[in-house]
């Protein structure tokens, strides 16, 4: 049989074992090593059940994933998530939909020093919006701000998707940090355009409030040194070359835990809690990664990935039609798939051809997080929606999707600007080699 | 996959890029080497850059268990599995990593090395060129490394640095070598030029010390059951260009690799290269002096060992 | 009967990956301090980089049992949702019954994985700690993985033939992606 479809027909079981409500990890792990099976024999394939986790688990570049995860936890445990939002919002909160756009700010800040959007959204789900329900915003502003704010989470550095991405396209990870700097800022503007515009069409959506004293708002911004630290330390340590990506994630863990035991003393059951949360995030991070490693012993052996990457080139495409192509498959499967989840699993096939036609790899990690974070807050599956949603089961999902709108617009002119201009990603890690 | 009637493929895994040297040229000389001398009978797949496997770690189970049928390995990787090519990692011993790697097939022909060679098909054995002292500070005497942070590829290295006082780091592999230096977790390490210019250690160093402390010894090893299941032409064919004329090959490549790397950063002058004089080589000697008495020591076969790789060196 | 045997998975699963985690707090404070001494003191900690490696494999294999027993993984469940009522259920029974036969599978593999990797006598670089018994350790999780996850699946089969979600364990969404 030739390669492409024995590729072909382990791609259709894996489908058909995700639909079937298999985790992602799980159905890739099966048909990667049944797949290996067919060619090479079944002693080998199931050896790999072994030593590819084995691989993964020892790896230590994977290992900043729970640290960062821990951190992030730990950090909003500790109030520090409080802490950003209540400066946005002494400063801009009186202006016409202020608690939003300090809510986007709060998010951006709070991403720095948390590395999962998911966590990001459900910290700025308790910390914000109450607050903007009792002051009078629409349900649909209030959450899509936070939704669309929670995605920040991947983009600005530290992020753990980016981690992934580098572990599994073998790409220097403090290189990502780097080129997401200035996506990440105009992810921030945008987003506040996107609430500016919410607010200057449907002037109901945000209410009045009275601006603070000067006095509260140094107030604020005094208390706010905790972020400011723990961001500075972990990015600043990692930029400035002072540690190891490793180091400096184990560095957020103390710092944000002493912060934790600072401010709110040894609670046993609320620390246990945090541990415990984040140790399951990490878990399936990691069966993920188990599957999809093994799953691309199967690609490799077949060699489908060379035989595709050689037909594209023979289509003589322009090299920019073929990215758009692929952006166009990622929103696709995002219909049925996390998006996370299809980036692992397009891994094996779409780098190679990324490589061949002549783009940066770490330029395309960058979209990759973008075309994530915008899976994250569209259907079917927005797990930032999702997560608001349990958190608030009064608001439903089709008003959250309503206020996701303005930041889905602003997504989409992001992407369509970074890809046009692949300089504004690039320029900074190329500066700091 | 089989292309022809009777042709099997061998899967060849490097933890190497495709396009770094041992893959591109030494290995994959080899592969053709294979299929001349097997009359097309075997030919040889190599799956470069870790497609098989990324942890180097992992490369000798990925053989063991038949996922590749044959894997560079870096015993290094795989502490306590072939104590016996240690004789390879002591200081002041090999010269280059021709006359290391020729060494080492006659004494494992000879049956001398320990360990678990009997598993495995050896399709060869080599060590590289010795490794030098590449650091960030000076290094001129032993003593300068009193208190310093030092990586060393080998637990025999590691031990003689200690010996002289540094602090040796582990769980530091090649890859991760520059970045390690450059944010201060180590101050220097023990690397040839090879290594030097592909790990881009070169860009965080600016000094190195030419004292021959030591090698790393490599490995290519097959599935025996794969090479037993090999018709008896193709066994001989395969063997006809592995062992002495495998390590003949390796090293004559990996030396002329090196003599033109340290020419490149010769003719850059960032780096200071240190030649040392004979003052300097006999307090490195002395120094390193202890473990290899210790090494010799720990078991009963070491110092026939020694001696036997010294003469084949010798020869 | 069933429900003394399922409290006590809880109570293992929970447990280890406390354990597993409170360990990651362990080993990240042992950096700083190793971080600290080297800067000021200029005498770092002897095989922190060294042991880390092994460490993980065993703080993250913890970890797993308690991911299974509260279901958090990533899936796509709109097939199930479209279906409802039983047919859901039985989706969900079908999935716990792939994700028992994976970590059987891998559990089973684990076993000589540790064997050999003990009779070869690998060792740590620094430190010289043998590494073997770490392996073992981590099989030992991925076993419990497995009688977790087997746990799982009783329940799932239980709801199947109720007709209704049984005693599953919600999903906290806190800390993932
Ligand atoms: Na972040
Ligand atoms: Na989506």
């Amino acid at each position: 049989m030739d390669p492409l479809t024995v590729a072909g027909i382990g791609f259709a079981l894996m489908f058909a074992l995700i639909a079937l409500h298999v985790p992602i990890g799980i159905a890739m792990g099966f048909v990667g090593v049944g797949g290996f099976a067919f060619i090479v024999g079944w002693q080998p394939a199931l050896s790999l059940l072994a030593s590819e986790p084995a691989a993964t688990l020892t790896n230590l570049n994977l290992a900043v994933i729970p640290l960062f995860m821990l951190m992030g936890n730990l950090a909003a445990a500790a109030g520090l998530a409080n802490d950003v939002y209540n400066i946005a919002h002494a400063f801009i909160g009186h202006r016409k939909g202020g608690l939003a756009t300090a809510t986007v700010l709060g998010s951006g800040g709070f991403g720095a020093v948390c590395g999962s959007g998911v966590a990001t959204t459900a910290t700025f789900g308790r910390v914000a919006l109450p607050e903007m329900l009792e002051r009078g915003y629409a349900p649909s502003l209030a959450s899509g701000a936070i939704a669309a704010g929670g995605t920040l989470g991947i983009i600005v550095p530290p992020s753990t998707i980016m981690v992934l991405y580098a572990i599994l396209t073998e790409q220097f990870v403090v290189d990502l940090f780097t080129a997401a700097l200035i996506p990440a800022l105009l992810a921030v503007l945008l987003y506040a355009l996107a609430v500016r515009a919410t607010v200057t069409f449907n002037r109901s959506a945000a209410a009045e409030i009275a601006p603070l004293s000067w006095r509260d708002r140094l107030a604020a911004l005094r208390k706010g040194w905790g972020v400011v630290l723990l961001s500075v330390v972990v990015l600043g340590g990692i930029y400035a070359g002072i540690f190891t990506v490793n180091e400096a994630a184990a560095v957020g863990v103390v710092v944000s835990f002493v912060f934790l035991l600072a401010r709110r003393g040894l609670d046993v059951k609320e620390l246990t809690a945090i541990l415990v949360s984040a140790s399951t995030a990490t878990a399936m991070i990691y069966v993920m990664v188990f599957g999809a490693t093994i799953f691309s012993y199967f690609m490799t052996i077949t060699d489908a990935p060379a035989v595709i990457v050689d037909a594209i080139t023979a289509m003589d495409l322009p090299p920019l039609g073929v990215i758009v192509m692929f952006l166009l498959l990622y929103i696709v499967l995002g219909a049925f798939f996390d998006e996370v989840a299809a980036m692992i699993i397009t891994i094996p096939f779409v780098i190679p051809v990324v490589q061949h036609l002549g783009f940066d790899l770490v330029w395309w990690g960058i979209i990759n997080v973008i075309v994530i974070e915008i899976g994250m807050i569209t259907p079917p599956i927005g797990i930032n929606v999702m997560v608001l949603n349990a958190m608030r089961r009064d608001i439903a999902l089709p008003q959250i999707y309503k206020g996701i709108f303005p930041f889905f617009i602003a997504d989409m002119i992001r992407l369509a600007i970074l890809v046009a201009f692949p300089a504004l990603t690039l320029w900074l890690p190329r500066l700091l080699q | 996959i089989a292309t022809g009637a009777t042709a099997e493929t061998l899967r060849f895994s490097s933890i190497e890029p495709p396009v770094a040297f041992l893959t591109s040229k030494v290995f994959s000389a080899w592969g053709k080497a294979v299929e001349d001398a097997t009359a097309g009978e075997v030919k040889v797949k190599i799956f470069a850059g870790g497609t098989l496997g990324r942890s180097p770690a992992q490369q000798l189970k990925l053989v063991e268990d038949g996922v590749a049928d044959v894997a560079f390995i870096v015993p290094g990787y795989n502490p306590g599995v072939f104590p016996g090519v240690i004789v390879g990692e002591l200081p002041f011993v090999v010269p280059s990593a021709k006359a290391g790697s020729l060494a080492m097939w006659s004494v494992y022909e000879q049956g001398l090395l320990e360990g678990d060679f009997d598993k495995y098909k050896i399709i060869a054995l080599f060590t590289s060129s010795p490794q030098y002292v590449a650091s960030k500070p000076e290094i001129r005497m032993p003593s300068d490394l009193q208190g310093r942070n030092f990586r060393a590829s080998s637990p025999s290295l590691l031990a003689v640095i200690e010996d002289m006082g540094a602090v040796a780091v582990g769980g530091i592999t090649g890859p991760t070598v520059a970045e390690s230096l450059s944010r201060g977790v180590i101050e220097g390490s023990f690397n040839e030029w090879n290594a030097i210019k592909s790990y881009r250690i070169a860009d965080a160093i600016d000094h190195v010390l030419e004292v021959p402390m030591g090698t790393s010894p490599l490995m290519i090893v097959m599935n025996k059951a794969r090479f037993e299941g090999l018709s008896e032409a193709a066994q001989a064919g395969i063997d006809a260009v592995s062992g002495a004329t495998f390590a003949t090959a390796f090293g004559d490549a990996f030396d002329a690799q090196i003599a033109a790397t340290r020419a490149d950063y010769v003719a850059q002058g960032r780096i200071a290269i240190t030649v040392p004089d004979r003052a300097t080589l006999d307090a490195w000697k002395a120094a390193s002096q202890p473990v290899i008495d210790d090494w010799l020591a720990a078991a009963p076969g070491r110092p026939a060992l020694l001696a036997a790789y010294r003469a084949a060196i010798g020869e | 009967m069933h429900h003394t045997i399922h409290r006590m998975t809880q109570i293992l699963a929970r447990s280890l990956a406390l354990l597993g985690f409170t360990g990651l707090l362990i080993l990240s404070i042992l950096v700083v301090l190793d971080i600290i001494l080297r800067t000021v003191a200029d005498y770092p900690l002897k095989g922190v980089n060294d042991i880390s490696a092994m460490v993980m494999a065993v703080v993250i294999s913890a970890c797993i049992p308690q991911s299974l027993l509260i279901k958090q993984s990533i899936s796509v469940d709109v097939l199930g949702q479209f279906l409802g009522g039983r047919a859901e259920l039985l989706l969900n029974a079908v999935a716990s019954l792939a994700v028992l036969v994976f970590f059987g599978l891998l559990a089973w593999q684990f076993v000589p994985y540790a064997a050999s990797v003990s009779a070869s006598g690998e060792r740590t670089w620094v430190l010289q700690w043998p590494v073997g018994p770490w392996w073992y350790v981590a099989t030992g999780c991925f076993i419990v993985s497995a009688l977790t996850q087997a746990m799982v699946l009783i329940d799932d089969i239980i709801s199947v033939a109720l007709g209704r979600p049984w005693a599953a364990g919600s999903t906290p969404i806190d800390g993932s992606l």
